[in-house]
């Protein structure tokens, strides 16, 4: 059997804590936890984290990777509950005023909105997250649901969805929703990310004939113009991210696990998801993405998170 | 035939179950009832399984156990009102069988 030394003509070096700013390709042995270590380079990935109390899903979410927020849900009964991340664990918030499943979610952990859904029949209500408690907002115009939604609690976006009209957008304000431009396709059960002056529709099922549709649609905050088609067009997906870098993960009939990322202009497939699901909540960053709940196709309390790859310390392990 | 895929039982314990490193070397398939799909004859996969303490199923049982848990997932589906079954509230398909491969 080769040895190190053999190879690359010297010892591995003996450290008893790693290296500050490794280089790499790197190798040394921390005598601390008796381990070899190397600096390599990890791909795009999802790993676990923190299971949610509940298996749900058809809820919605927002936040970010270590600080998320995940309300609503659920079917018979239709579920209020809100439960927030902290980057490992869920804990249980405030619930909701008008338990919902397809509702939509966005702002933060501590300045969340949560808009529409079936309540049933379907809601107009909006409810706003202090990160302790739910408030009542202004009210939809129209009740609609399988919508989708971006922004803040102050400055937010409604968009699709399964009632008239079905290419119609929302902004809101704080207090109010108004009407915004429309979309350029009727689409439900798509997702959403961005904020209110620069959203993302991506995906969804158009009405009728209800088909899945594959292309995007950049918001400026008073008109839609279109963006890259996606790779997998799919519905009862979910989404994080930014106009410019966004993530979009899970979904589909079937469900499928593959994720893209978007640029901007164009969508490209990365590392899938280690549990396929649809109807899932989704929240973060293109960086730094945040997957749970959905249907596999029972309900599932699993979460996981995406990071992107890069240089990395690595522990060598041996069969 | 060389099989493709192992299967193991293992809960999801959350946060560090898979983790950046594992998932970034080896596909993980997750599936109902704590069946996880990972390469056979994969270093990385049979280390994460002993990580997991993971209970590894043959092909027919782990077969086995997804197929119950679809068929509640069915059985819940079929006891749905006709409304949440309803053609307009399309993606509620009834839940489709899951074929594990070998």
């Amino acid at each position: 059997m080769a040895e190190y030394k053999g190879i690359k003509g010297f010892n591995i070096q003996t450290v008893s804590s790693d290296p500050a700013n490794p280089l790499v390709g790197e190798v040394w042995y921390n005598s601390t936890s008796a381990t070899v270590k190397y600096f390599g380079i990890l791909s795009d990935a999802w790993a676990t984290g923190g299971s949610l109390s509940t298996a749900i899903t058809k809820l919605a979410g927002a936040g970010t990777q270590t600080a998320g927020l995940a309300f609503g849900g659920g079917s018979f009964p239709y579920l209020a509950g809100t439960e927030e991340y902290n980057g490992s664990a869920w804990t249980a918030g405030g619930n909701l005023t008008t338990g919902r499943n397809f509702l939509v979610g966005f702002g933060t952990q501590t300045a969340g909105l949560a808009a529409g859904g079936v309540s049933p029949p379907f809601t107009t209500a909006t409810e706003e997250y202090n990160g302790s408690s739910w408030t009542a907002g202004g009210a939809l115009p129209s009740a609609n649901y399988k919508s989708a939604g971006c922004g803040t609690q102050t400055a937010g976006l409604f968009f699709g969805g399964s009632e008239t009209p079905y290419t119609g957008t929302l902004e809101y304000d704080g207090s109010a929703w108004t009407a915004g431009g429309a979309m350029s396709q009727s689409r439900r059960n798509a997702v959403g990310f961005g904020t209110q002056t620069a959203g993302t529709a991506v995906s969804g099922r158009n009405m009728p004939p209800a088909i899945i549709i594959n292309n995007t649609e950049e918001y400026d905050g008073s008109s839609w113009t279109a963006g890259g088609s996606i790779n997998t067009a799919k519905a009862a997906a979910a989404g994080a991210g930014t106009q410019t870098a966004g993530l979009f993960f899970g979904g589909g009939y079937p469900i499928v696990a593959n994720t893209e990322s978007y640029d901007g202009s164009s969508w490209t497939s990365t590392s899938a998801m280690n549990t396929a699901r649809r109807y899932l909540g989704g929240a973060g960053t293109q960086a730094a993405g945040l997957a749970f709940g959905g249907t596999i196709p029972g309900e599932t309390d699993a979460t996981e998170e995406y990071s992107v790859g890069g240089p990395a310390t690595v522990t060598v392990t041996t069969d | 035939m060389t099989k493709t895929y192992q299967y193991c039982v293992a809960e999801n314990w959350g946060k560090g179950f898979i983790d950046h490193n594992e998932s970034s070397r080896i596909t993980f398939v997750g599936l109902p009832g704590n069946v996880w799909q990972v390469p056979a004859h994969n270093k990385h996969g049979n280390l994460w399984i002993a990580k997991v303490a993971g209970s590894v199923k043959t092909l027919a049982e782990a077969q086995s156990i997804v197929d119950a848990e679809v068929n509640v997932a069915q059985a819940t589906w079929d006891a749905l009102p006709d409304a949440e079954k309803a053609p307009a509230v399309e993606g509620n398909t009834r839940p489709a069988d899951i074929t594990l491969e070998e």
